[in-house]
Protein backbone atom coordinates (compact mmCIF):
# COMPACT_ATOMS: atom_id res chain seq x y z
CA UNK A 1 0.00 0.00 0.00
CA UNK A 2 1.09 3.56 -0.86
CA UNK A 3 2.59 5.49 2.23
CA UNK A 4 0.91 8.71 0.08
CA UNK A 5 -3.02 9.90 0.78
CA UNK A 6 -4.41 12.25 -1.55
CA UNK A 7 -7.60 14.19 -1.60
CA UNK A 8 -8.49 16.82 -3.35
CA UNK A 9 -11.90 19.22 -3.07
CA UNK A 10 -12.78 21.82 -5.80
CA UNK A 11 -13.87 24.80 -4.31
CA UNK A 12 -15.23 28.11 -5.44
CA UNK A 13 -12.97 28.98 -8.59
CA UNK A 14 -9.69 26.96 -6.61
CA UNK A 15 -9.03 23.15 -5.82
CA UNK A 16 -7.70 22.01 -2.68
CA UNK A 17 -5.23 19.30 -2.37
CA UNK A 18 -4.94 17.72 0.86
CA UNK A 19 -2.37 15.09 1.41
CA UNK A 20 -1.44 12.67 4.51
CA UNK A 21 1.78 10.40 4.27
CA UNK A 22 3.29 7.57 6.60
CA UNK A 23 6.57 8.65 7.72
CA UNK A 24 8.57 8.15 11.13
CA UNK A 25 10.23 11.73 10.61
CA UNK A 26 12.13 10.57 13.45
CA UNK A 27 14.65 13.69 15.11
CA UNK A 28 17.59 11.73 15.97
CA UNK A 29 16.75 13.30 19.45
CA UNK A 30 14.54 10.50 20.70
CA UNK A 31 15.43 7.16 22.79
CA UNK A 32 13.96 3.82 21.95
CA UNK A 33 12.02 2.93 25.46
CA UNK A 34 13.24 -1.10 24.93
CA UNK A 35 17.12 -0.64 24.11
CA UNK A 36 17.50 2.90 25.15
CA UNK A 37 19.24 3.79 22.14
CA UNK A 38 19.17 7.09 20.13
CA UNK A 39 16.42 6.16 17.02
CA UNK A 40 18.22 7.54 14.30
CA UNK A 41 17.56 9.72 12.13
CA UNK A 42 15.27 9.19 9.47
CA UNK A 43 12.73 12.26 7.84
CA UNK A 44 11.32 13.41 4.48
CA UNK A 45 13.67 15.09 2.55
CA UNK A 46 11.85 16.55 -0.35
CA UNK A 47 8.25 16.45 -1.47
CA UNK A 48 6.92 16.95 -4.99
CA UNK A 49 3.52 18.15 -6.01
CA UNK A 50 2.39 17.85 -9.77
CA UNK A 51 -0.35 19.10 -11.24
CA UNK A 52 -0.59 16.74 -14.76
CA UNK A 53 3.31 16.48 -15.02
CA UNK A 54 4.08 19.81 -14.08
CA UNK A 55 5.87 20.65 -10.82
CA UNK A 56 3.31 23.03 -8.96
CA UNK A 57 4.57 22.96 -5.45
CA UNK A 58 8.36 21.44 -4.80
CA UNK A 59 9.32 21.47 -1.08
CA UNK A 60 12.35 20.50 1.31
CA UNK A 61 12.28 19.49 4.61
CA UNK A 62 13.36 18.14 7.92
CA UNK A 63 12.45 16.49 10.66
CA UNK A 64 11.13 19.59 12.30
CA UNK A 65 7.77 18.24 10.27
CA UNK A 66 5.24 16.24 12.20
CA UNK A 67 5.47 12.13 12.42
CA UNK A 68 3.25 11.17 9.60
CA UNK A 69 2.85 14.60 7.66
CA UNK A 70 -0.08 16.34 6.64
CA UNK A 71 0.13 19.32 3.71
CA UNK A 72 -2.74 21.38 2.48
CA UNK A 73 -2.09 23.85 -0.82
CA UNK A 74 -4.55 25.52 -2.51
CA UNK A 75 -4.74 25.35 -6.91
CA UNK A 76 -6.10 28.38 -8.41
CA UNK A 77 -8.17 26.64 -10.96
CA UNK A 78 -7.86 22.92 -11.60
CA UNK A 79 -9.82 20.60 -13.70
CA UNK A 80 -12.06 17.95 -13.05
CA UNK A 81 -10.23 15.05 -14.44
CA UNK A 82 -6.65 16.92 -14.06
CA UNK A 83 -3.95 14.29 -12.66
CA UNK A 84 -2.46 15.38 -9.00
CA UNK A 85 1.00 13.46 -8.06
CA UNK A 86 2.76 13.83 -5.34
CA UNK A 87 6.23 11.83 -4.45
CA UNK A 88 9.04 11.90 -1.99
CA UNK A 89 12.41 11.11 -1.03
CA UNK A 90 13.74 10.40 2.74
CA UNK A 91 17.31 11.06 4.22
CA UNK A 92 17.55 7.39 3.61
CA UNK A 93 17.48 6.94 0.15
CA UNK A 94 13.63 6.02 0.53
CA UNK A 95 11.54 7.14 -2.11
CA UNK A 96 7.20 6.75 -2.79
CA UNK A 97 4.51 8.47 -5.66
CA UNK A 98 1.03 8.12 -5.87
CA UNK A 99 -1.52 9.68 -8.10
CA UNK A 100 -4.99 10.82 -7.65
CA UNK A 101 -7.42 12.64 -10.41
CA UNK A 102 -9.62 15.59 -9.16
CA UNK A 103 -13.29 15.06 -9.30
CA UNK B 1 46.03 -20.64 -18.43
CA UNK B 2 46.09 -18.72 -21.71
CA UNK B 3 43.30 -16.07 -21.67
CA UNK B 4 41.22 -16.82 -24.56
CA UNK B 5 38.71 -14.30 -26.15
CA UNK B 6 35.82 -15.91 -24.58
CA UNK B 7 37.32 -15.61 -20.96
CA UNK B 8 38.25 -12.41 -21.60
CA UNK B 9 34.78 -11.04 -22.49
CA UNK B 10 33.08 -13.45 -19.64
CA UNK B 11 35.14 -11.22 -16.75
CA UNK B 12 35.02 -8.60 -17.78
CA UNK B 13 31.33 -8.43 -18.48
CA UNK B 14 31.07 -9.97 -14.33
CA UNK B 15 33.50 -6.70 -13.54
CA UNK B 16 31.26 -4.36 -14.97
CA UNK B 17 28.06 -5.70 -13.77
CA UNK B 18 29.83 -5.79 -10.15
CA UNK B 19 30.81 -2.29 -10.45
CA UNK B 20 27.50 -1.19 -12.25
CA UNK B 21 25.81 -2.61 -9.17
CA UNK B 22 28.09 -0.44 -6.76
CA UNK B 23 27.90 2.96 -9.01
CA UNK B 24 23.94 2.38 -8.82
CA UNK B 25 24.08 1.96 -4.91
CA UNK B 26 26.60 4.54 -4.38
CA UNK B 27 24.79 6.89 -6.59
CA UNK B 28 21.04 6.73 -5.56
CA UNK B 29 21.86 8.22 -2.47
CA UNK B 30 23.62 11.22 -3.69
CA UNK B 31 20.91 11.67 -6.49
CA UNK B 32 18.22 12.22 -3.70
CA UNK B 33 20.03 14.42 -1.98
CA UNK B 34 21.20 16.43 -4.87
CA UNK B 35 18.33 19.06 -4.61
CA UNK B 36 18.17 19.18 -0.36
CA UNK B 37 20.63 22.25 1.28
CA UNK B 38 22.05 20.57 4.29
CA UNK B 39 23.68 23.60 5.31
CA UNK B 40 20.00 25.37 5.53
CA UNK B 41 18.96 22.51 7.44
CA UNK B 42 22.01 22.47 9.51
CA UNK B 43 21.43 21.88 13.64
CA UNK B 44 22.84 25.45 14.93
CA UNK B 45 21.25 28.50 16.66
CA UNK B 46 18.63 30.64 14.76
CA UNK B 47 21.25 33.53 13.71
CA UNK B 48 23.45 31.37 11.59
CA UNK B 49 20.37 29.37 10.48
CA UNK B 50 18.81 32.78 9.48
CA UNK B 51 22.28 33.84 7.12
CA UNK B 52 22.03 30.45 5.44
CA UNK B 53 18.42 31.36 4.24
CA UNK B 54 18.63 34.90 3.58
CA UNK B 55 22.48 35.33 2.58
CA UNK B 56 23.54 38.48 3.07
CA UNK B 57 19.86 40.14 2.57
CA UNK B 58 17.29 41.51 5.02
CA UNK B 59 13.91 40.07 6.01
CA UNK B 60 11.80 43.01 6.05
CA UNK B 61 8.21 42.67 8.26
CA UNK B 62 5.68 42.57 6.20
CA UNK B 63 1.87 42.55 6.97
CA UNK B 64 0.32 40.33 3.97
CA UNK B 65 2.01 37.35 5.23
CA UNK B 66 -0.82 35.51 7.46
CA UNK B 67 0.32 33.01 10.21
CA UNK B 68 -2.40 31.08 11.80
CA UNK B 69 -1.13 28.89 14.87
CA UNK B 70 -2.46 28.31 17.95
CA UNK B 71 -1.47 30.76 20.62
CA UNK B 72 -0.98 27.57 23.32
CA UNK B 73 0.47 24.30 21.58
CA UNK B 74 -0.20 21.83 24.48
CA UNK B 75 1.84 19.02 22.34
CA UNK B 76 5.13 20.30 20.75
CA UNK B 77 5.10 17.23 18.52
CA UNK B 78 2.37 18.06 16.42
CA UNK B 79 1.44 21.72 15.93
CA UNK B 80 -0.95 23.09 12.84
CA UNK B 81 0.32 26.33 11.40
CA UNK B 82 -1.12 27.75 8.51
CA UNK B 83 0.75 31.00 6.31
CA UNK B 84 -0.84 33.40 3.84
CA UNK B 85 1.25 35.42 1.17
CA UNK B 86 -0.45 38.32 -0.14
CA UNK B 87 2.97 39.71 -1.57
CA UNK B 88 2.86 39.61 -5.66
CA UNK B 89 5.33 37.46 -6.80
CA UNK B 90 5.75 34.69 -3.92
CA UNK B 91 7.84 32.26 -5.36
CA UNK B 92 8.89 30.29 -1.44
CA UNK B 93 7.97 30.49 1.72
CA UNK B 94 9.96 29.05 4.90
CA UNK B 95 8.71 27.99 8.08
CA UNK B 96 11.61 28.51 10.66
CA UNK B 97 11.46 28.23 14.87
CA UNK B 98 14.03 30.09 16.62
CA UNK B 99 14.11 27.91 19.40
CA UNK B 100 14.55 24.49 17.38
CA UNK B 101 17.67 22.47 17.28
CA UNK B 102 17.11 22.56 13.29
CA UNK B 103 15.51 26.05 13.30
CA UNK B 104 14.11 26.12 9.60
CA UNK B 105 11.58 23.50 9.33
CA UNK B 106 10.57 23.72 5.94
CA UNK B 107 10.71 25.11 2.41
CA UNK B 108 8.05 25.55 -0.21
CA UNK B 109 7.97 26.99 -3.86
CA UNK B 110 5.43 27.96 -5.48
CA UNK B 111 4.43 27.71 -9.36
CA UNK B 112 2.39 30.26 -10.35
CA UNK B 113 -0.84 28.69 -10.49
CA UNK B 114 -0.63 28.07 -6.63
CA UNK B 115 -2.40 30.03 -4.32
CA UNK B 116 0.46 30.84 -1.92
CA UNK B 117 -0.44 29.27 1.24
CA UNK B 118 0.28 26.25 2.65
CA UNK B 119 -0.78 23.95 5.97
CA UNK B 120 1.41 21.80 7.84
CA UNK B 121 1.96 20.06 10.99
CA UNK B 122 5.27 21.14 12.55
CA UNK B 123 7.19 20.27 16.17
CA UNK B 124 8.12 22.82 18.07
CA UNK B 125 11.05 21.92 20.78
CA UNK B 126 9.84 24.41 23.41
CA UNK B 127 8.04 27.95 23.64
CA UNK B 128 8.73 30.25 20.60
CA UNK B 129 8.76 32.30 17.98
CA UNK B 130 7.60 30.80 14.57
CA UNK B 131 8.94 33.23 11.72
CA UNK B 132 7.50 32.68 8.28
CA UNK B 133 10.28 34.08 5.87
CA UNK B 134 8.22 34.56 1.98
CA UNK B 135 10.95 35.26 -0.71
CA UNK B 136 9.38 37.53 -3.43
CA UNK B 137 10.81 38.95 -6.61
CA UNK B 138 14.81 38.20 -5.21
CA UNK B 139 13.23 40.07 -1.77
CA UNK B 140 12.73 38.28 1.53
CA UNK B 141 9.47 39.14 4.04
CA UNK B 142 9.14 37.86 7.33
CA UNK B 143 6.17 37.71 9.86
CA UNK B 144 6.28 36.02 13.21
CA UNK B 145 4.36 34.67 15.94
CA UNK B 146 4.68 33.85 19.58
CA UNK B 147 3.70 30.21 20.35
CA UNK B 148 3.94 28.46 24.00
CA UNK B 149 4.57 24.79 24.16
CA UNK B 150 3.70 22.94 27.12
CA UNK B 151 5.31 19.50 26.36
CA UNK B 152 8.06 19.85 23.61
CA UNK B 153 8.04 17.83 20.68
CA UNK B 154 11.50 17.49 19.71
CA UNK B 155 13.00 14.81 22.45
CA UNK B 156 15.91 15.47 24.84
Amino acid sequence: MSSIKIRSKRLDGSTQIRTLITHPMATGRFRDPDTNEYIPEHFIQELTVKLNNEIVVSNTMAAGISKNPFFSFLIHGGESGDTISISWVDNLGNQDAAESIIK
Amino acid sequence: MIATRRNFLKNSLAASTWCLTIASGLLAPLLARAGWPADKYARTDFNSAMSAILDTQKATASDKIAIKIPEVAENGAIVPITIYSDLEDTESIYIVADKNPVPLIAQFNFAPEMAKQVTARIKLAETCNVIAIVRAGDQFYSARRAVKVTVGGCGE
